[in-house]
């Protein structure tokens, strides 16, 4: 059979892909292909004891494997993506990782201003909702940042399975990115940069960088856009929820370079202390941190190190603070 | 689905192994076609199904009522376009005119009057409603006799590679090519390769590399006012949705060839003009041509006194502005071209330039393109507030801090790639010359592999096509 023009071109084009996919250089990312990665959280459902939510200071910040290793409980998850914020939705899929099964469910919130602010939590709990969520990018064209949740959640089903069934193809056929040049080029010995790990945590290694452009930005991130009220009260009352499911919430707040964190709840209007009272009432507790305890490696987030470092402490904190559970005499075993 | 989404890619390989059997029988054909773009849409959300039913379905009918009661034609075609406009101002505009209605309210000193109401536009509403309205107005005018098969109809309507960003098919340019069996040739299949090749490198690797850059500006506004950096930005901006939109295009025709089909060309290197006339006649060709047969030329077009033909061009400008999307800041981007192109008929300005030697061309070419990166901003900005805080940083001329350019330099080799692109199609290296040198022909399937191989492997983060909001 003899090939035409155009058959052949689609031919030679495969055999010159493939051929690209083993000669690649290695990806910034480790471990899990990123794409992937978030695929999978959102398919996560009733496995674990424990939860983690929050935005991208979380998702780098908590190695559940860390945590393990000063906690009872074994089945530990970071449900953090970047940019994500505290709406309705975001809370009860939270729940929904949790095993029913499970003799003492736990919620860790890693509670940041921004994720409570209207712009980290849009979109889902607008009245039209059938008509918020869509597979393509919602407000893709607005200058407002992102909440990766929720451009997952709105993709379909399905696809999220097939991305996640197909993983292991499409990370052959992952992008090569500029940072994997950049970093290439600069020869960063601990490449790669990034590491995906399957229980949820994004561990970084980047170089330590300046706090001009940490703070640079925080300004323009809540120009017009502070801690919501509403957003908070929801919050609030989806911790009231858990409570009667039975499920132990805790609050915590990451730490950052004290100038981030000075400068944010300057321009968030965020009080922590006044939080932390209404967490309490809400029936959780609130754990707090010295932000001089640990270091970020660009004012915002936590490296690998101090990542495992905080997740010990964070479950050492969260041990220490439980009630133990009582027997039927109401004595504590 | 996109058609940068694995499950397109999946539909397309079903699609194609299916086509050659599906196409031989006609009614087999419509009946497959309708099927597969039914699929293709409803993936988007099986609910917008009906849009377009009742969409088609008035316009269909109307069309047959047109035949049988030539009389009534006018009453049919206002209801037809009333239909029509009706579903586009219901679901792309109603949150635009709800909120503005209750502002004018506001500052007359009342409260508001209508809750607002939040309605994501269905995904290319803009583009079928105006499909549709075409076959009625053509069927209304006697350019075309109104077809009796409700699948034929809506085979022409909802053929998938066209269906959500165009280009606008006329019936007139369909009907016909639905009726034969289509067999795509040798050259078409080849023609059609090419299309998808370069559609997807505009797309995955020239837009969605740029995008990130375009987002981070965007995020920047209130804190960067270095006049270079804001003008790289813009100058990304106008690159990536060019290659964005440019991009859909050449893979809708690409698609259309393998099926057999022909579809209108949408772009002509629209930055290669040398007016801005030119521009709007190589930009987004099928939707100008729309609005210049159907609002220009029905208000008279050019034929009329001088102030009559500015007003037309105005209103037609405007309105073309505001068909891309239910915000002031198209409004302002339909207005602010409307003046430019009223000064480049009064003055001939491109002409005088053009006739400069060496440099003439040139000139005008970076004009052109001057004035869409600074109106530009307007078709960008997600609010007035913000495309002013633009241009202000863009003419204050006030910093000319190089550094937070930095963070735009990851996007630079794309940029250069586009604008290189551009620069060979204007030193005549386009493809229609390229094509009677032999070498050419030898070397461009190597040409086509090394471009699959950097859309596969450097393509940016899979955005949804710009031109699907509209």
């Amino acid at each position: 059979m003899r090939l035409g023009r155009t058959q052949a071109t689609l031919l030679g084009a495969v055999f010159a892909v493939l051929a690209a996919g083993w000669m690649r250089p290695v990806s910034s990312v480790g471990g899990m292909p990123a794409e992937l990665f978030f695929y999978r959280k959102m398919l996560w459902h009733h496995e674990f004891d424990v939860v983690c939510a929050g935005d991208s200071r979380t998702l780098l910040g908590v190695s559940p494997a860390a945590m393990r290793t000063a906690m009872s409980q074994r089945r530990i998850a970071n449900f953090g993506f970047r940019l994500a914020g505290y709406s309705t939705r975001y809370a009860e899929r939270a729940v929904e990782l949790i095993d029913p099964a499970t003799p003492r469910p736990l919620m860790l919130l890693g509670v940041d201003p921004h994720s409570l602010t209207t712009n980290a939590a849009r979109n889902l709990d607008q009245p039209s909702t059938w008509m918020s969520l869509h597979p393509w990018r919602p407000g893709h064209f607005n200058a407002e940042l992102e909440n990766e949740f929720l451009w997952l959640a709105a993709q379909h089903p399905w696809e999220i399975r097939l991305q996640v069934q197909l993983g292991p193809l499409l990370a052959f056929f992952g992008r090569i990115t500029t940072l994997d040049f950049s970093q290439l080029i600069q020869g960063n010995t601990r490449y790669p940069v990034m590491v995906a790990h399957e229980d949820g945590w994004f561990s970084s290694r980047f170089k330590q960088q300046g706090l001009e452009r940490a703070v640079r930005f925080i300004p323009a991130m809540y120009a017009g856009n502070r801690v919501s009220p509403h957003v908070v009260a929801q919050l609030l009352k989806a911790v009231r929820r858990m409570q009667w499911r039975g499920i132990e919430v805790y609050g915590f707040r990451l730490p950052t370079d004290p100038r981030v964190t000075q400068l944010e709840n300057q321009c968030s209007g965020f009080d922590e202390a006044a939080f932390a009272r209404d967490l309490a009432a809400a029936g959780g507790k609130w754990l707090p941190f010295n932000d001089r305890d640990f270091r970020t490696f660009d004012g915002h987030h936590l490296g690998e190190d101090e990542a495992v470092r905080f997740s010990i402490a964070l479950a050492r904190k969260v041990e220490a603070s439980r009630e133990r559970p009582r027997n039927l005499s109401g004595r504590k075993p | 689905m996109t058609f940068n989404s694995f499950p397109f890619l999946i539909f397309a390989i079903v699609f194609y192994s299916l086509w050659p059997y599906a196409r031989q029988r006609q009614s087999w054909r419509w009946f497959f076609l309708v099927v597969f773009s039914f699929f293709f849409y409803g993936w988007f959300d099986w609910r917008y199904l009906g849009l377009l039913l009742a969409s088609g379905g008035v316009d269909f009918y109307a069309a047959l009522a047109m035949k049988r009661y030539p009389e009534r034609r006018r009453t049919l075609l206002w209801l037809s376009m009333s239909a029509n406009l009706g579903l586009l101002a219901a679901f792309k505009y109603i949150t635009f005119f709800t909120t503005n209605l209750n502002e004018l309210s506001r500052l007359l000193g009342g409260d508001a009057l209508v809750p607002v109401l939040y309605v994501f536009p269905p995904a290319g509403i803009s583009f079928y409603t105006f499909q549709s309205m075409s076959y009625t107005i053509d069927v209304y005018k006697g350019k075309l006799e109104p077809t009796d098969s409700l699948l034929k109809f809506f085979a022409f309507l909802s053929l998938f590679p066209q269906l959500v960003a165009g280009p606008i098919v006329r019936a007139t340019e369909l009907m016909d090519q639905l009726d034969g069996v289509p067999s795509p040739t040798e050259r078409q299949q080849w023609e059609g390769l090419r299309l998808l090749v370069h559609g997807y490198f505009k797309k995955a690797v020239l837009a969605d590399n740029l995008a990130p850059a375009v987002e981070h500006a965007a995020g920047a506004l209130h804190f960067i006012d270095s006049t270079p950096f804001w003008w790289l930005a813009a100058l990304m901006l106008g690159i990536q949705i060019y290659c964005d939109f440019a991009g859909y295009s050449d893979i809708a025709r690409g698609l259309g060839k393998w099926m057999g089909y022909e579809f209108p060309v949408n772009f002509d290197h629209p930055y290669l003009a040398t007016s801005l006339r030119g521009f709007w006649m190589r930009w987004n060709m099928t939707v100008t041509r729309w609005f210049r047969d159907y609002v220009y030329l029905g208000l008279k077009g050019s034929r009329t006194s001088l102030w009559r033909s500015a007003r037309n061009l105005w209103i037609t400008v405007i309105l073309l502005g505001f068909w891309h999307g239910a915000n002031w800041t198209f409004v302002i981007f339909g207005t602010l071209q409307a003046i430019l192109l009223t000064i480049e008929r009064v003055t001939h300005l491109p002409r005088r330039l053009a006739k400069i030697p060496f440099l003439g061309r040139g000139i005008c070419v970076v004009l052109v393109a001057l004035q869409m990166m600074l109106t530009g901003v307007f078709f960008r900005a997600p609010s007035v507030e913000h495309a002013l805080l633009a241009l202000q940083a863009m003419l204050s001329f006030k910093s000319f801090d190089t550094a937070p350019i930095g963070s735009l330099f990851f996007a630079i080799p794309f940029l250069i790639v586009a604008i290189l692109w551009e620069v060979l199609v204007f030193c005549g290296a386009d493809i229609k010359t390229l094509e009677r040198s032999p070498r050419f022909v030898r070397l461009e399937p190597l040409l086509l592999i090394l471009m699959i191989v950097c859309s596969v492997y450097l393509r940016g983060l899979g955005t949804a096509f710009v031109y699907f909001q509209f």
